[in-house]
Parts: C-alpha cells; structure tokens; sequence
C-alpha cells in the first residue's frame, strides 16, 4: 500500500500547510490523531496555533524529520541533584530559536500542544538560561508578571527559602 | 496517598487511593474542590515533566510512591478526540490576554522550565508571584541537601518553615566535611523536620543526628521511604540500637539501608556486672547499637526486596577494656550476627550493593553472599582476612562496578581479584589519535551512572558492550568504574592491574601501614602508567612521591577533579604547577606532606583553580609556605569551603584581615608548629572565637 504522505494542517486563522505526513509525525498529537482518523484528504484544524507559529513549528519538525524519536526518559538517580540534564542547544536548534520573546512563547505553547517533546525542551531551556541571573522583579518584567505578594508574605517567603541560595 | 493538587493557585491536600482510577479520582476531586469534574478534562503532572492527560493514559497513570502532584484542569474539549474549539482558554492567539498570563496558568510548561533552574536561581522565582512561588518551593524544597557544619543556618528555617514546606521533601540528605563527624555540630532536632515530610523516600544522614525515638516516629509517618543511611554513635541525641531497626520494619518501600556506626556495645559503668552475666537479654536497655535481634526483625519485614544494605564501624568504642570476657563476647555477639547475614543473601537476591565492616566473622558471611548474590553492582568491606570467598563474589556479579576493600590482612595480595576485571575493551583496538575523542564521549554517557554513589536505578546499557569487540569477552562483564584499596599490601602489583582498567573513573589505593614507603621508586613509576592508561579518572588518591607520575597526571587525566598525593614528599614547584595548569577541574586538591612546595606554586595553583577550588590541603608540615600562599588563595579561591594545614606561623592579624573573604569556609586546619626555640605555635582561644565571629559559616578550627 503507497501511504499518502502528505498531510494538510490548518492554522488558526485559515492558513493551510501541506506538509509530509513523517514531518507531522513529530507531533505526538498528530501522530495519534492520524492513527485514529487514518488516511484523509480533510485538512487537520489546529485552533490553538497561529498560521506564524505554525510555520516555525514546521520548519522545527523538518529539520528534525529524521532523527531517533526521543528516547525514554531515564529513571533518575537517587542521590542526583538534577544537574545531570543536559543544556547544550546544537547550533541550528539555538539559531531557530532566537526570535523574539512573544514569539517564543507561542512557540512552547504550540510545541506543549502539539506534544512535541524536543521543542517542548528547546523551549524551556531557551527560557531557563533567560530567567538565570535575573532576580525576581527581573523576571516578572521579563514575563509581564504582575507580583501578587504582599510585602510581608514576599518577606516570609524570602526567610523560608534563603537557605537554598547558600546550599 | 495523599497528594497535592495544585487549582488555581492554591495548593490543597486531597487523599486518594494509591491505585486510583479515573472514577475515584474524579470523585476525590469532586468532593474536595467543589466542582463539577465532569465538565473538564483533567491534567496529572508528575516527575514534573512528564504531563499525562488522564482521558489519554489513566490507566497507566499510578502516581508513583509519594510524587508530588499537580492537577491542572481545563475545559472538557481538549482532547485529541474532540479538537479544541477557538474559544478554548489555552488559545494563544488572544495575545495581551496571553502575555499578561503566560507561564503564570501553565503549570505543565512552567514546571520544565524551572526544573532546569539551580536552588540559587529557583530561590528568585519562588518571589516572582504566587503561582510562580508554588512550583518554584516544590523544586526547591525537593531535595534538601546541607553540610551539617551548616546546621546553624538552616535549623531555624527547616524546624519553624510551614508544613506545606515539609511535605515536599523527597530526599533529605545531610552531608559531613569530615570522614568521621565531630559531635559538636549538632543537627538535632531534626525529628521536627522528618516527622512532617511525609513524601520522603530518601534520608542520608552522615553525620549523627537523630535517636531510636526519632526513627520511631519517622518510620510512622513516612511510608514511603525507600532509602535510609544514619549513623549511630553513643550519645542520647544520636544512639539507634535494635529498637530503630525495628521501628523501620514500618516502611515498607524500604529498599536500601545503610548503617554506619562508632559503637557496638556501651561503655560499662558502676553496676554493670549483673548485665554482663546476661548480655543478649538487655538488647532493650540499649545497651548495644545493633544485635541479630534487631536484624532478624528487620530481616523479616523485608520481603526480599532489599537491594542495598550496610552495616560499618567507624572504630571508637567497640568494647570496654576487660580482656576475655570481651573476647568470648565478641566471638559469641559476631557469630550470631553473622548468621542473621547470611540470611540477607538468602532472601535478598536481587541485592545490588554490600558494605561490611563490622566484628564478626566476615569471611563465612561473604562465602555466602558467593552463593546466592548475583547482583552485586558495588561492594565494600573492611577488615577482611582472606580473599578467597571475594574471589567468588567477583566471578559471580558481572555487574559489579564499584569495588572497595578497606584493610585487607596486608599479608595477603589482593591482585587475584582485580583479575577478572581485566577485559579487553575495544579501546586497545583504537589508534592512540582518537583515544581523547573517544574517551569523551563514553564519559558524556556514563556520567549519570558515576555521579551518583548508590546507582539504584542505573540500570544503564553502553552500546559498547554490543560492539564486535565484545565477542573477545566471554561473558559480559561490566567495566570496573570505582576501585577503593585502602589500606593494602602489595601496592605494586595492584598497580600493574589497574592500568588496564581503561573506564575506572575514581581510584583509591593507598599502602597499609606496613607496606607504606617501602618501595615507593616503583610505585611512581607505575602511578604513572595509572595515570597514562586511566584517564577517564575523576578521583585519584594514590601514593605519589616525586614529580615523575604527577606530570603524568597532569598529562592525561583532563577529567580530574580530586587529588590526593598521599605522600607527595618529593614533588617540586613545577610539577604542582603544571598540574594546576592542565588539570582545571579540580575541586579538592590534597598535597600530602609535600616539603618542596613553596609560596609560587600555590599562588599559580589559587589563580589556575580560583573559583573551582572546593577543599584544599596544604602541604602538612611544610616550612616555606607563608602568608603569601594564605594572600593568593583568599584573593582567588572565594569557593573554598575547607582548607588546612595553614601554618600557624602565619601573623594572626593577616589571617584575620584575609580569611574572612572566604565566604563559605567551614573548616579550617592549622598546622602547629615548633619554631626555633622549641615552643609550639598556635592560635589562642580568643583569637580562634574571634575568627568564627568574623566568618560567619566557620564552624571548625582543627590543628594537627
């Protein structure tokens, strides 16, 4: 049986992307989801993603078409103090990603939907390495959060958790 | 169980079937939230990255011992079945409305992004907001890991932080600067802490701290312990005798206990004949640390589960000094100990990790690990006799990766057991050229397995082991990562084996008493092959005594991060400069008793390793080092949290101007010497007060 290969997805606002089915696949969402409904011509719509972001996401999952597919999760280590993970972005992933803050996010969101678990990952990390050496304010700029802590609660919760700046 | 749910920002405690189905659980949400679960889909996060959505995988979804979890719930339509409408909340599209609130109502994304966060930086994010605070203290509060030379600081906060706080600790590891803790750091009171954290699966305490009341209470409260290491000593706080082993038959996750101890039995005072007439009879008065009694229960609630167990003697008071009566008591008490052991193998065959040291016989004990352990990942025993029951253990644990012997009868050469080890690796087939590449990526995959000292859950394959080469290997034998010969004889020929041990990753060999200095010509030279042919080696202590196997060193081990010459007596400047140089991992830099080394080598040593360097020891006794070395390493070294053998010759008015710039010095060893008109120099009572009231995490002023 020639499997049809190519796979038509549509964003949230209309636009329409033809993509390799293998290319799809790297969604886990997708990939159940064309197990389930099987070959079809019927565009696959995607509400929670912008035709933008989309196309990036595409343009992740081309790139990484061919690799292994993630491997198991290992079990971590008893005594580990979970630095054992590994932070390094090859070239193209840490070029892809640099874009601007707004888009990042949506890109995260998108890949946290799509169950896309390496761009789920190169997400995170993108944003953890901007969120070290920022203080607290630093970061709710950062993410336009606003502090919902009064200053007596923000000052107990700073004498519970100092001991962790020194340990 | 109980679990955390986390809805809307506030944490809730809710109680659930520990095999709880998508019904139940919907009903648990139902009653303790107060909402119509029906309407939405709810989403399980645990191990804080893995999400599942329990519509997909309830099924597999049994939340694991004692995570913390969160539950976020969303709207019924999203799911991979029925696609999410546009007015789904999760839309990003609607952009103000996202950016105001991105990461702040996604606890699944926001958890991944903060678990690759350090406690430093997770200690910023616990202040950003309150949702921001929730998943940051979970992280932070996960793994308690503390020096307890440190308890000071912590204690207010561990004993008086909300009980929210406890719950989420996992794993409370208290660790020791110093092999054999000194008793007046005091990390009691401990109980406060443990007795509330009742998601705790893992307790490491090295240094003593908690009592046989203290277990009792844990042992209830915690259930879900699978991992104890405590140690006993004989003092009200910090004795754990029979009753604690009983008292932890309670848990029944128990799968690792490790015991260490400085006592067996209690020093007799006054009236104590009539208990000596009786000595198995007074196991409830306390009176010994630990008895086949106390095992033989513990032994039963076990199961055969166990996978690790230790049982050490760090030496202090073993028996009171009355002779005979000492010895029939010795030779009766370790017999019926012994037999209680050898059950352990017996029921225990999945037992992957073995300490020993402890006065009875050893020997019939390991004859019958030999014939049923298979298991065996890591062992360590001291004070054995004989090697023929270890040889068989050797032959028969492919697995074993960690090997430690601690004072072997030193009339007994220990190289027979290497010899299985030795296996021919694929590396010897490789041209030299691409020994470094190679070697770095085999570290870069092992990594996981060496940094953690109990591999519980390594179960680790290299692709390696598949490789062609491989069918040169009978059967498959795992490489040895970690060697420990401490206190042995026959230095050199256990050197000769160990070069063709290419993936040893932490080496120790250091001579017994008897054996040490005697040929030490030869040893250089073959430290120095070690060095050449090991250099995947993180940790070394061996005996170096001149420059010769230390440039070696420094040639080949780019990896190191430990050093201890053991000797180092004939080592010269430019060596330790070299070595500083080339090997800038470093963290804990040990000198021996090197007499040549002077003021430069350590100023180059303090700006090559600067921030890197964690512990350090000057050369014991060495009369060249002065201030200067003290100025270079407080200029440079702002990590240091231990340094010794400083020369007391030092002006105590420099010392107190510098030291303070070490922030995080705990300990500090003063070397005392004698000056030339025979009177010892030292530091006075109220200059040493004066020096802790100055550093503020200095708990220790140690003189040798």
């Amino acid at each position: 049986m020639v499997v049809s290969s190519k796979v038509i997805l549509s964003s949230s606002d209309a636009q329409s992307f033809t993509v390799e089915k293998k290319v799809a696949e790297r969604s886990i969402l997708l990939k159940n989801m064309l197990e389930d409904i099987g070959d079809s011509e019927e565009p696959i719509p995607l509400p929670n993603v912008s035709g933008k972001v989309l196309k990036k996401v595409i343009e992740y999952c081309e790139h990484h078409k061919d690799d292994d597919p993630a491997p198991a999760e290992e079990e971590r280590e008893v005594f580990d103090n979970a630095r054992s993970r590994n932070d390094e972005i090859s070239e193209w992933d840490g070029t892809f990603i640099t874009c601007e803050n707004e888009e990042l996010f949506e890109i995260i969101l998108a890949a946290n939907y799509l169950d896309i678990k390496p761009l789920l990952d190169l997400g995170c990390k993108t944003v953890a390495n901007m969120i070290r050496g920022k203080n607290a304010e630093q970061i709710r700029e950062l993410f336009n959060i606003e502090n919902d802590f009064t200053p007596e609660e923000e000052e107990q919760i700073r004498r519970e958790n100092e001991w962790a700046v020194d340990a | 169980m109980k679990i955390n749910v986390v809805y809307n920002n506030i944490i809730k405690e809710i109680e659930i079937d520990p095999l709880f189905d998508i019904g139940n659980f919907r009903e648990c949400l139902t009653t303790n939230l107060n909402l119509d679960s029906d309407n939405h889909n709810i989403l399980i996060f645990f191990n804080e990255t893995e999400l599942i959505s329990v519509t997909q995988t309830i099924s597999e979804a049994k939340i694991q011992e004692n995570n913390s979890v969160y539950i976020q719930l969303t709207p019924k339509n999203f799911s991979k079945h029925n696609l999410p409408s546009p007015t789904n909340n999760n839309c990003p599209t609607d952009k103000n409305k996202h950016s105001k609130s991105f990461l702040s109502n996604k606890f699944d994304v926001l958890s991944i992004i903060i678990s690759l966060l350090s406690k430093n930086e997770l200690f910023n994010c616990c202040l950003v907001s309150k949702a921001w605070h929730t998943i940051a203290v979970s992280q932070i509060w996960k793994s308690v890991v503390i020096y307890s030379e440190n308890w000071d600081l912590i204690k207010p906060i561990v004993t008086k932080a909300n009980d929210n706080y406890k719950k989420l600790i996992q794993r409370f590891i208290l660790k020791s600067s110093n092999e054999n803790p000194l008793l007046d750091t005091k990390p009691h009171q401990l109980r406060r802490v443990l007795e509330k954290s009742t998601n705790l699966t893992v307790i490491s305490l090295n240094t003593p701290s908690i009592n046989d009341d203290d277990i009792w209470v844990i042992s209830m409260n915690c259930k879900h312990l699978s991992i104890v290491n405590f140690f006993s000593v004989d003092v009200d706080y910090a004795r754990i005798t029979d009753e604690g082993l009983q008292a932890l038959s309670n848990c029944r996750m128990l799968k690792m206990l490790f015991i260490r101890s400085s006592w067996i039995r209690r020093k007799q005072t006054g009236s104590q004949s009539e208990k000596m007439r009786d000595p198995f009879q007074s196991t409830s008065n306390q009176n010994f640390a630990f008895t086949d009694w106390g095992f033989k229960k513990l032994l039963d609630s076990f199961c055969g589960r166990l996978l690790g167990f230790g049982l050490e003697w760090t030496g202090g008071s073993c028996s009171p000094s009355d002779g005979e009566d000492s010895a029939v008591f010795y030779s009766n008490y370790g017999t019926k100990l012994a037999d209680v052991l050898k059950d352990l193998f017996r029921l225990n065959l999945n037992l992957q990790e073995f300490y020993l040291d402890w006065p009875l016989p050893i020997e019939s004990v390991l004859e019958h690990s030999s014939n049923f352990s298979k298991n065996l990942k890591k062992i360590k025993i001291g004070n054995a006799q004989k090697v023929d029951a270890l040889i068989k253990i050797v032959n028969n644990n492919h697995n074993l990766q960690y090997f430690s012997l601690y004072e072997l009868n030193a009339t007994v050469d220990p190289t027979v057991l290497l010899e299985p080890f030795i296996i021919d690796t694929p590396k010897h087939n490789l041209p030299t050229m691409d020994v470094n590449s190679f070697n770095e990526n085999y570290f870069s995959s092992q990594q996981s397995v060496f940094s953690s000292p109990a591999s519980l859950a390594s179960s680790f394959s290299s692709s390696f082991y598949s490789t062609p080469t491989s069918l040169m290997i009978p059967v498959e034998r795992k490489e040895i990562v970690e060697l420990e010969l401490d206190g042995v004889g026959f230095i050199s020929n256990l050197l000769t084996s160990i070069t063709k041990f290419s993936y040893l990753k932490r080496l120790i060999i250091s001579p017994s008493r008897r054996a040490a200095t005697l040929h030490h010509f030869m040893t250089d030279d073959l430290v120095g092959e070690v060095a050449k042919h090991c250099q995947q080696l993180i940790y070394l202590q061996a005996p170096i005594v001149g420059d010769a196997p230390l440039v070696k060193v420094a040639e080949n081990l780019k990896n190191l991060e430990y050093i201890d010459l053991v000797s180092g007596r004939e080592i010269s400047d430019a060596a330790l400069i070299l070595l500083s140089k080339k090997c800038v991992k470093l963290k804990d830099v040990f000198l021996g008793s090197a007499v040549y080394i002077s003021d430069n080598a350590i100023s180059v040593l303090a700006r090559s390793l600067n921030l890197t360097l964690n512990r350090f020891a000057l050369p014991f006794g060495n009369q060249r080092i002065t201030s200067r070395s003290l100025n270079s390493l407080t200029e440079n070294c702002l990590n240091l949290e231990k340094l010794t053998n400083l020369p007391a010759s030092i002006e105590f008015n420099f010392l107190f101007e510098k030291l303070p710039r070490l922030k995080k010095l705990i300990i500090l060893g003063v070397c005392q010497q004698i000056n030339l008109t025979g009177r010892g120099i030292s530091y006075s009572r109220l200059e040493q007060d004066l020096l802790k009231g100055k550093c503020k995490r200095l708990k220790q002023i140690v003189f040798t």
